[in-house]
């Protein structure tokens, strides 16, 4: 390995593969330091096949669905990552031992996986408004130019239809979005009975834009209605940051070291230092760098330069979308049979915009090719009733997730604090609470929802208010600002208080809107790539 | 040798708790891999016990007949005693096995098959009701 390399990047996920292929394609030297966790137990076990028919023919399916150490089956206290199929649960492997967080308010989930959280992403693409934009402290003229490359690379299939202006918007695309499930199209096809009603309302409902490919990509094979979109992407029809670094990796100017677990940097005149720690012997390595680029996720990059500048005292925001789940009923599929070829991925995005509030965002799915005895166990019956019963409802399920914007407020922040029995010597304490005109804001959002949802037949008979945290939305640690102040980044991406520390991820995002972010992470993940390339 | 004695009596026990539970899912008996995979999962899994989770399966053990009542009425008072967790890895084995597929995946029903849902949902009202009143006693 050289001395010094021209550039060092930190983190495999959605901002990190964006800023590799910037730097790579442009011919730059990298160095990509990852833990990079993979599943290597199920992929190979899984067939290339239908879910029914899998569910019909293989005998070896239990090891995958339930998990080789039965790992699948919930148990005991939902600890984080619990809702991850077993051949996801690489995503959050050693996350409790090597990134520690204290908090009774804030249950975040974090990945040290080759392609970090990107490998459970739900693949929604959203642009924001140029409103959005301004307030998160992003710069619209640059930005839509970012979404349209982002969106060439990542490949991203929608529809031209009323969510539009909230998914891609003006940005164009090569792919039709997939077909969706009957229940879905049900949904839809009442909606457009009565759409000008809901429009002048302020809802919008319409397919997702989703980071996958209905057609040949590369590689990368068009979307074959599977429906084991949860389990594996073997055929890599869906995007995955580890799609792209998997290409780059066939190039010689990318250096890829595996097992690398950035701790912090320290900042000479010719170069930066990083620490970390060799995951497999537990060693501490040093590696120089001209230019360093973080991109481990909003919480992950706090981590690193709380340690690296920061006084054992120093709070920073965050920012996380408060997340409701409403489990509904479409009575008009009770005991109807459904096509096997659909996909559980991108069915119907929801927006509301009254114009005056945030807008309020929500994605529908239906529970197609999860487990029953899932749902078996949170019901209050006796199992074999209740899979009967199931056997006749679960079809007829819909799940509708709603997430509502963030603001920055003072009762949101994380520090770092001293702990011996920690391998970094240290954890992350977090505390987040809504204060009340928030939790009126969501109360009432609720209800238009929740309302919207049955006048189309789609009656909601449960809600779940999730833990904060549990949106996986992270932003705001480092937030963009106008002057040097330590622990804000500069319009480019700069670390103030450092002069080659650039952070790519969604620290900087001074607000966060309801829509999804992937998007716009990896659209500004490639302006900071093309900002450290020019400076 | 009393070692290997106190393992296979343990075995033993285990298999017959499998059956049971198996037998009380499906309605007549599981094959040999249902049966393997409970007792993989069972050495596996950490269950914690408390006394009563020990009474009710030395009850059920002796009179499976109760299954049904005493798991509708931890469903409410319980839901995640060991009993139920036993009986959730169970149904979780059992839907994963190819020849018990079509008893959990969806299928076109006709619409009688309301009066059997309707008919299901009370009896298990009525399971509920017997079994609170059982696991109070125990």
């Amino acid at each position: 390995m050289k001395d010094t390399h021209d550039y060092i990047l930190v983190g495999s996920g959605i901002a990190g593969s964006i800023v590799a292929h910037t730097l790579v394609s442009q011919g730059a030297q990298v160095c990509l330091l990852d833990v990079g966790n993979e599943d290597k137990t199920y992929k190979d076990l899984i067939p290339d096949d239908n879910f029914v028919d899998i569910r019909k023919q293989d005998s070896e399916q239990h090891q995958y669905f339930l998990g080789k150490q039965f790992e699948g089956i919930p148990w005991g206290d939902a600890r984080v990552g619990a809702q991850l199929t077993p051949p996801r649960q690489h995503i959050t492997r050693q996350v409790e031992e090597l990134l520690q967080i204290q908090s009774s308010t804030f249950k975040p989930m974090e990945s040290l996986a080759y392609g970090g959280l990107g490998c459970g992403w739900g693949l929604g693409c959203n642009v924001y408004s140029n409103q959005e934009l301004e307030k998160i402290g992003l710069n619209p003229t640059e930005m839509a130019e970012a979404y349209q490359h982002v969106c060439e690379v990542v490949g991203v299939s929608a529809k031209q239809d009323d969510a539009r202006a909230f998914t891609l918007g003006k940005v164009t695309t090569d792919y039709d979005a997939p077909q969706i499930d009957a229940n879905s199209q049900n949904l839809l096809n009442k909606y457009l009975k009565k759409k000008q009603k809901y429009l002048t309302k302020g809802f919008h409902l319409g397919q997702p834009a989703v980071a996958l490919v209905t057609k040949d990509q590369a590689e990368r094979k068009a979307l074959a209605y599977h429906n084991m979109d949860f389990y594996t992407d073997q055929r890599r029809s869906a995007f995955r940051p580890w799609v792209l670094i998997d290409r780059l990796k066939k190039q010689a100017n990318l250096h890829y070291q595996k097992h690398a677990f950035v701790i912090s940097f320290e900042e000479t005149n010719e170069a930066v230092e990083v620490s970390y720690i060799d995951t497999q012997t537990l060693e501490t390595k040093k590696i120089k760098g001209k230019k360093v680029i973080l991109a481990t996720g909003a919480i992950g990059t706090a981590r690193i330069v709380l340690r690296s500048l920061g006084n054992g005292q120093q709070q920073l925001p965050i920012l996380c979308n408060p997340y409701v789940y409403f489990a509904c009923l479409q009575p008009s599929f009770l005991g109807k049979k459904t096509p096997d070829h659909i996909t559980s991925l991108g069915q119907l995005a929801l927006f509301y915009n009254n114009k005056t509030d945030d807008v309020i965002t929500s994605g529908i799915y239906s529970y197609s090719s999860l487990l029953l005895f899932k749902l078996m166990k949170e019901a209050p019956l006796n199992f074999k009733d209740s899979r009967i019963l199931f056997q006749y409802l679960h079809n007829a399920f819909s799940i509708a997730g709603v997430h509502y914007a963030d603001y920055p407020s003072q009762d949101k922040f994380l520090k770092l604090e001293a702990n011996s029995q920690s391998i970094t010597k240290d954890h992350l304490a977090v505390n987040y609470t809504l204060n009340s005109d928030e939790l009126l804001t969501i109360k009432k959002g609720n209800k238009k929802m929740a309302g919207f949802l049955k006048n189309l037949w789609c009656v909601p008979f449960k809600k779940m208010q999730m833990p904060a945290g549990s949106s996986i939305h992270y932003a705001g640690t480092l937030p963009f600002g106008e002057t040097q102040k330590a622990f804000t980044l500069q319009k480019n991406g700069r670390l103030n208080g450092t002069s080659r520390v650039f952070v790519a991820d969604s620290s900087g995002f001074k607000f966060l809107p309801s829509q999804g972010l992937s998007f716009t992470i990896m659209a500004n993940a490639y302006l900071v790539a093309q900002n450290v390339l020019k400076s | 040798m009393k070692k290997n004695q106190d393992l296979s009596s343990e075995k033993a026990l285990l298999d017959k708790e499998a059956q049971v539970i198996a037998t009380y899912l499906l309605g007549k008996k599981a094959n040999g891999q249902v049966i393997n995979l409970y007792q993989q999962a069972m050495q596996v899994l950490e269950l914690n016990y408390i006394n009563k989770d020990r009474k009710i399966l030395q009850l059920l053990m002796k009179r499976r007949y109760l299954l049904p009542y005493l798991d509708a009425g931890l469903a409410i008072l319980r839901p995640n005693s060991v009993v139920r967790q036993k009986i959730l890895v169970m149904s979780a084995i059992i839907e994963t096995q190819y020849q018990y597929a079509s008893l959990f995946l969806n299928q076109k029903l006709s619409c009688f098959y309301l009066f059997t849902i309707a008919w299901v949902g009370t009896r298990s009202i009525l399971k509920a009701i017997l079994g609170i009143i059982l696991v109070k006693v125990i």
